[in-house]
C-alpha cells in the first residue's frame, strides 16, 4: 500500500525519498496484520523500523516523523514497570507522563517518574484506521 | 537537576555522527520532539524481548541433539482441532518441531491449510512460486539448492531470500522415497549452547551484521545479518551452506564455525517421513536438509509457509534462538542497525 499523504515529505526530503519509501511497506505490513483481540500486533517500534531499513534509530524516528506529520501515525508513551517489564499505562502526550504510578503487577508499590521506563511506540490514527478500515 | 538520560544521550550520539549537516540537524530536531520533556525522567527503551530468558526453563525451551528420538514428537491423532493445534504448539516452542499423523486422513492440500490456521497466516509467495502451498517434487532437472533437486539438500533455513524468512513451516508427504531422502533436522540452540558462552557471544553479535552475507536465488538477492531480530522480538537464525550464500569476509571464520557446529552428526535429528507425515517446525530455530534421492522415485509433499503467530498466540508461545543474555541480545540488536556500506558489484555484460 502507498500512502498518498507522504508524497509532500517526499518532495520536500528528497535524501529521505528512498527511506520514506521501504518505511511504507514496512508500515503497509504492519496495518495488514490481523488481530482484533491484541492491538499492540499494529504498534510500530522505531528500533524495528530502524532495523528493517538497516538504519540507525534517529534517521527511524525522522521518517516515523513524516508519517506522524502526515496523520498517519500518532506517538504513545507507555510507562513500562522497571521489575517486571510490563505495560503499566500509556499516554498520548509525554507531558502527560505521571510523577508517580500505582503498580499493578507488584502490591503496594509505586514507581515514581525517575523509576520507570518509558517507552515511545507509535499507533495508526483513528482517523486513518476509519479511512482504511484497520483489519480485525 | 538529574543527568540526561541513557537512551536520549545514546540517541543523540548516534545523530552527532551523521555526515550530511541537513540531516543531522532534522535528527536531533526530532529525538528533542518526541523524547525531551521539561521533566527529568528515566527514558529506557524496552523492546519487549519477551521471547529472551536467562535461562532455558524460563525460556521454555528444551534443547535437543541426536538424542531426540523422532517418536518423541510424533502424535497420531484423528482430527485436526484445538487439542491438535496446543500440541503443536507446546512442541514447537519446547524442540521447535512436531510430527504430526492423522489418522486415515488422504494427503490432500486442504488438510496443510487446516493444520496452518491453528499457528499463523500463510506467506502469499514462496521464493519465485506464487501461492501459498507449493507442491514439492524432486526431480533431475531441478532447480539447484532447492526441494526440486534430486541432489543432497544442505543444511538451510527456507527463504533466506526474502526481507523476512517464515518462521513455521509445514511439510505435509504426500509420497515418500523408498531409498535415501532421509530428512535432516538440526537445533541451532542445542549446537550454539555448547560453543563457549563468550565464543558463541563474539559469534552471534558479528554475525548481527547488516552486510553479514548475501543470498541470491531464482532472481531474488537479499543482503542481512545471520543473526537477527524479527519484528516480533524473536531470535532469528538465516544460514545455509551452499552456493547461494556468500558470506562477508569479516565473518568468514564464524560462519566457518557454524557450519561445522551444525554438520556435526551429534546434532542431526534424522528419520524418512511416511506417507500422510506433517512436520512442522521453527524455521528460526530449526535447520532442515535432505539427502540424496534415488531411484525413480515420486517424492511428493506440500509445503507452506507460515509468516507470523497468530496475533493471540504471539504473547502465548516462544520461537526463535533462546536463551540469550540480555546484554548479548542488546549488542546483537545494535549490530543489526549498524550503518554499513553494501557496495554493489556493477553487472557485467
Amino acid at each position: 500500500m502507498r500512502f498518498p499523504e507522504l508524497e509532500p515529505f517526499k518532495q520536500r526530503l528528497p535524501k529521505l525519498t528512498a527511506e520514506i519509501s521501504r518505511a511504507e511497506e514496512f508500515v503497509s505490513e504492519v496495518f495488514a496484520r490481523p488481530g482484533k483481540s491484541d492491538p499492540a500486533v499494529h504498534d510500530i517500534r522505531p528500533v524495528q523500523l530502524a532495523n528493517r531499513l538497516s538504519v540507525d534509530e534517529p534517521l527511524a524516528l525522522v521518517v516515523l516523523k513524516c508519517f506522524d506529520d502526515a496523520g498517519i501515525i500518532t506517538p504513545r508513551y507507555d510507562v513500562i514497570c522497571p521489575t517486571t517489564g510490563l505495560v503499566i499505562s500509556s499516554y498520548a502526550s509525554k507531558t502527560n507522563l505521571p510523577d508517580e504510578v500505582s503498580c499493578p503487577f507488584e502490591i503496594k508499590t509505586r514507581h515514581t517518574l525517575n523509576e520507570y521506563y518509558v517507552e515511545l511506540v507509535f499507533e495508526f490514527t483513528s482517523t486513518f484506521a476509519k479511512k482504511h478500515r484497520l483489519p480485525v | 537537576m538529574s543527568s540526561v538520560p541513557q537512551h536520549v544521550k545514546e540517541l543523540m550520539r548516534l545523530a552527532r555522527k551523521e555526515q550530511d549537516t541537513d540531516l543531522k540537524e532534522m535528527m536531533i530536531d526530532t529525538i528533542k520532539h518526541y523524547w525531551t520533556t521539561k521533566n527529568e525522567i528515566t527514558l529506557g527503551r524496552k523492546i519487549s524481548m519477551s521471547a529472551l530468558a536467562s535461562n532455558e526453563k524460563m525460556a521454555r525451551i528444551e534443547p535437543w541433539g541426536t538424542e531426540l528420538d523422532s517418536d518423541e514428537v510424533r502424535h497420531d491423532v484423528d482430527s485436526v482441532d484445538d487439542i491438535l493445534a496446543k500440541t503443536i504448539l507446546n512442541d514447537l516452542e519446547k524442540r521447535g518441531i512436531s510430527i504430526i499423523r492423522i489418522t486415515a486422513q488422504s494427503p490432500d492440500n486442504y488438510v496443510i491449510r487446516a493444520v496452518a490456521k491453528l499457528i499463523g497466516p500463510l506467506a502469499p509467495r514462496q521464493n519465485d512460486y506464487k501461492g501459498d502451498i507449493k507442491m514439492i517434487q524432486p526431480k533431475p532437472s531441478g532447480a539447484s539448492f532447492s526441494g526440486d533437486t534430486l541432489a543432497d539438500l544442505g543444511l538451510h533455513v527456507d527463504g533466506t531470500q526474502h526481507s523476512e524468512t517464515p518462521c513455521v513451516m509445514i511439510f505435509h508427504y504426500i509420497a515418500g522415497a523408498k531409498v535415501g531422502a532421509m530428512s535432516v533436522f538440526v537445533d541451532t540452540t542445542k549446537a550454539l549452547l555448547d560453543i563457549d558462552e563468550k565464543r558463541r557471544n563474539e559469534l552471534l553479535i558479528n554475525l548481527a551484521r547488516p552486510d553479514a552475507a548475501t543470498f541470491s536465488k531464482k532472481g531474488m538477492v537479499h543482503t542481512g545479518p545471520l543473526i537477527y531480530f524479527s519484528p516480533t522480538d524473536s531470535l532469528v537464525c538465516r544460514v545455509r551452506f551452499d552456493d547461494v550464500i556468500k558470506v562477508n569476509p569479516k565473518c568468514r571464520s564464524d560462519f566457518n564455525l557454524l557450519k561445522k557446529t551444525f554438520n556435526d552428526p551429534e546434532y542431526r535429528l534424522e528419520f524418512r517421513p511416511r506417507n500422510g507425515d506433517i512436520i512442522v517446525f521453527d524455521n528460526w530455530r530449526i535447520l532442515h536438509a535432505r539427502d540424496e534421492v534415488f531411484g525413480l522415485p515420486i517424492r511428493q509433499h506440500w509445503r507452506a509457509w507460515i509468516t507470523t503467530l497468530k496475533p493471540t498466540l504471539l504473547p502465548k508461545y516462544y520461537l526463535g534462538i533462546r536463551p540469550v543474555a540480555a546484554a548479548t541480545a542488546a549488542k546483537i540488536e545494535a549490530a543489526n542497525k549498524k550503518r554499513v556500506s553494501i557496495i554493489k558489484k556493477p553487472k557485467t555484460k
